[in-house]
């Protein structure tokens, strides 16, 4: 679904390093300050600190009669506010609150309260391995004066987070509005309007609304409107969009959508409307992960039929001010993202002109973008980020607004797409729109932007004194290990070869309890009874019919069709086997060693033999069950668990060892950009900047220098640039 | 607050009373859930373990979960040494295999083909069932 359909300009301004340019909505962006606000707030702690002289030992704290001055749930992702909201709910119902006195039990059934909540939580969508680690700890004890004290319960959980997506437009708009992006996942309103406020230099001050309907019973369509204006301009956009998966792994998400756009926009001096009706379709292949890498294909096509219309004076053969519009516009393009890099490729091409029955000019567009953190695994990397457009058009009767205009923010070459290719030289040291050639806009164009960045300052998302609780890092480990053996277990039960394992010594066992059952009913027959052999055959009875449901469930399928194959090697383990298990509560077998007095001498030694049998057949089990993970169904299901794997662990540390609550840190750019015709060749820009992040989000400013001024052109001595821009901290 | 060129003394860590891991796995036909739940109580003079096990099943993957069974045993003190490696490192294959079994007994008790005592047992027997060549 298409939820940035309206008119927008990719931003030039400080691609910061590792961080992908990502299109700046300038409309959003009060909207996208508020949650910074919020943020800020909560990351104001209180300077409160006292050390507890029995941290261990909260019956202490309970008997001497200490009262709760603060209750604390932490989480990495509490500064978001749904989170921080649904912290603040489960916090309201903990057993133990604060003022109240201090309860050891009370203390203790707010951990499992707090477990249960998050493992039960499917807010972020469900996985099929999910971990939670909670903590509780006492802290900040007051033990001279007023006895307080501070509960303080932290928890780290596996669930993903928002910026997993697989398209950079979708991280960017997930980290735009975190909030609203990580609830609307699931929650899918049936409507929803927005308030727009913004400034940018084209367009000065501008205001309006937005507006989502989902259309009834079908969450797959929605309605759009949006509204915005100002002194000089004007964008109203009229949209109705859908989505469909499928199956098909080149054509794996299909959006659509049908739009009326109308916008009017100075282009340097010039006032430019623009009315259209489009219909157009994107498409996104499945991705392709590999251990290393996700690559995602995308292709798209869009028709569109209007008019447009400009204040210009002239009209020529070569550029048109006003006439009927219509263009037919391809565009393709791969992302691919490794943990610690990023790069796109699109190309787009358009046929265009005063109708779509009088297509007189094809334009071409190109873009390379490549972003890297080095080194990464680090809170503090430098990154780097580049971007190279180029663009070309040729033909005559081309609209004014068609042509390539260039500066610190220009057009995308599909205007009411997500998907941003740039449609101009991008060079921040010139506002936007005014790298116009000859005043008529451009014909060619090639930009190249390099941005370096270094983080200063920061603060790890989980802070220092979490990571190293006890418990909690081996904890995670302990998870991601688990989660990796099941699924190694998975693919090896699903193999062809422990199917075979499974039957042939499944068949086996069987038949040695079926005998061993045979034996038993002939003891009891025909030994006189005693409490001793009763109790024993008690024994022997539930531990060889709790071997036979294993032997049962291992082969023959349930009412759910289920099976456990898998069990059946559980026989073979003496910790637990209801056969061979030692200690207080021997298995079947070793209890066969101590028989009570009374049993003929025949059948115990039919026992015996039975019992070495088993044993040997047993004992082929658990060879067979090692043997196999030496196969190469084995290394292929170890190969396959550890692939599944990668990217969760990434994921996971990254939490821990990369991503940062906020940072500050100190940004160089460079940009080179020629737009044709234009007397006077290459721009430059060289600048600098201060870059804010918080978690994945950066806001960066600063200014780029001009070094070859030209002020009658509107060119002066530099700009002041600024940019929101992500990082790719999970592929 | 750490700087990237001079790192501060990092602060003391803290002495957790509870560490609650929690595994919640499942299964690749998304018909079944187990969670497995290892909580460690620490107090000034040792350590002790509680595992909780719960089985969670359903006929088709687009409904919802529904509980079949949910067990809280303590951790045997023999099995003390396993349940702290487990912790640290995870649970092995056996004691997957072992967390499967209990899943099947769990509903034959339901059944009646297994006892309450039996599920129990086989509950707390996934640590048991660890393996001695795994990492302690």
């Amino acid at each position: 679904m298409r939820s940035l359909g309206h008119q927008r300009a990719v931003n030039a301004a400080v691609p910061a390093f590792g961080l992908r340019i990502i299109s700046l909505v300038h409309q959003r962006s009060l909207a996208a300050s508020l949650p910074v606000g919020l943020i800020l707030v909560s990351m104001a702690t209180t300077a409160y600190s006292q050390s507890c002289s029995q941290p261990l030992n909260p019956a202490f704290y309970e008997e001497q009669q200490f009262s709760v001055r603060k209750i604390q749930l932490q989480h990495p992702l509490d500064f978001v506010f749904f989170v921080r909201s649904s912290l603040n709910r489960l916090k309201g119902s903990l057993p133990l609150q604060e003022g109240q006195i201090f309860s050891k039990d009370k203390y203790d059934r707010g951990v499992s309260i707090i477990d249960k909540a998050f493992k039960n939580d499917d807010a972020f969508g469900i996985s099929l391995v999910k971990v939670v680690v909670v903590t509780a700890s006492i802290q900040n004890c007051q033990e001279n004066g007023p006895k307080t004290i501070d509960v303080v319960y932290r928890v780290f959980s596996t669930d993903p987070v928002p910026s997993l997506k697989a398209s950079p437009e979708k991280r960017a708009e997930s980290v735009q509005e975190p909030a609203t992006t990580s609830a609307e996942l699931n929650t899918l309103p049936l409507y929803k309007v927005k308030p727009i406020f913004g400034y940018e230099d084209a367009r000065r001050g501008y205001g309006g609304g937005e507006l989502f309907l989902r259309m009834p019973g079908n969450t797959q369509e929605q309605f759009h409107l949006l509204a915005t204006g100002s002194s000089t301009s004007k964008i109203v956009d009229v949209t109705f969009s859908g989505s469909r998966t499928t199956s098909k792994s080149f054509l794996n998400l299909l959006n659509y959508d049908l739009s009326y756009n109308y916008t009017q926009i100075p282009v340097s001096d010039v006032r430019s409307n623009k009315s259209i009706l489009q219909a157009r379709f994107n498409g996104f292949s499945k991705p392709r992960d590999t251990l290393s890498r996700r690559t995602l294909l995308r292709y798209a096509a869009s028709i569109e039929a209007g008019n447009q219309q400009s204040d210009l004076s002239v009209s020529t053969d070569k550029t048109l001010n006003r006439s009927s519009y219509g263009a037919i516009r391809v565009y393709v393009g791969a992302a691919t993202t490794t943990r610690y890099s990023e790069g796109t490729l699109s190309y787009g091409l358009q046929s265009g002109g005063a109708g779509l029955d009088h297509l007189t000019f094809t334009k071409h567009v190109g873009d390379l973008t490549y972003s890297r953190r080095f080194p990464g695994g680090t809170h503090a990397p430098w990154d780097v980020d580049t971007r190279v457009s180029f663009g070309h058009i040729h033909g005559n009767g081309i609209p004014f607004a068609d042509k390539f205009f260039g500066g610190n923010s220009v057009n995308p070459f599909s205007p009411t797409d997500e998907w941003t290719i740039p449609s101009g030289p991008i060079v921040r040291s010139i506002p936007a729109n005014r790298l116009n050639g000859n005043g008529l806009g451009g014909t060619s164009f090639y930009s190249v932007n390099l941005t370096l960045g270094k983080v200063v300052y920061f603060r790890p998302l989980i802070p220092a004194e979490v990571e190293n609780a006890n418990g909690f890092a081996s904890g995670i480990t302990a998870a991601e290990n688990t989660a990796q053996q099941f699924f190694e277990d998975d693919y090896l039960v699903a193999s062809q070869e422990f199917k075979d394992l499974v039957s042939h010594h499944a068949g086996v066992l069987k038949g040695d309890l079926d005998s061993l059952q045979l034996t038993f009913s002939e003891i009891k027959s025909n030994t006189p009874t005693n409490p001793k052999l009763d109790s024993f055959l008690r024994q022997t009875d539930r531990l060889l019919r709790s071997a036979q449901r294993i032997i049962g469930h291992a082969t023959v399928p349930d009412a759910e069709g289920h099976t456990n194959p898998q069990g059946l090697v559980t026989l073979s383990n003496p910790n637990v086997s209801p056969l061979i298990k030692e200690g207080e509560q021997p298995g079947v077998l070793n209890m066969i060693s101590q028989l009570p007095v009374g049993i003929s001498p025949e059948l115990t030694s039919k026992l015996q033999k039975q019992k070495a049998s088993t044993l040997q057949h047993l004992e082929d089990l658990r060879i067979a069950k090692d043997e196999i993970k030496k196969t190469d169904a084995g290394k292929k299901a170890r190969a396959n668990a550890e692939r599944d794997m990668t990217r969760p662990r990434e994921v996971i540390d990254s939490l821990r060892h990369e991503v940062n609550s906020y940072s500050i840190g100190i940004v160089g750019l460079f940009d080179a950009a020629r737009i044709w015709p234009d007397p006077f060749a290459t721009r430059y820009a060289i600048g600098g900047a201060a870059r804010f992040s918080i978690v994945t989000v950066n806001f960066t400013a600063g200014y780029a220098v001009n070094p070859t001024p030209h002020k009658d052109l509107g060119q002066g001595r530099g700009a002041f640039v600024f940019s929101l821009t992500y990082t790719n901290f999970f592929r | 607050m750490p700087t990237a060129k001079k790192k501060k003394k990092p602060k003391d860590s803290i002495q957790p009373t509870h560490v609650s891991v929690t595994f919640t796995i499942v299964t690749p036909n998304q018909l079944r859930k187990i969670v497995f739940t290892l909580v460690k109580l620490s107090d000034a003079t040792n350590d002790s373990f509680s595992v909780m096990f719960e089985l969670d099943e359903r006929a088709d993957a687009s409904k919802p979960f529904q509980l079949v069974i949910q067990l809280q045993v303590d951790v045997d003190h023999n099995d003390v040494a396993k349940a702290a490696a487990t912790q640290k490192n995870g649970l092995d294959s056996d004691q997957h295999a072992q967390a499967l079994v209990a899943g099947d007994t769990a509903k034959d008790a339901q059944t009646g083909a297994a006892t309450k005592q039996d599920a129990e047992d086989d509950a707390k027997a996934i640590v048991s069932a660890r393996n001695p060549s795994s990492p302690q």
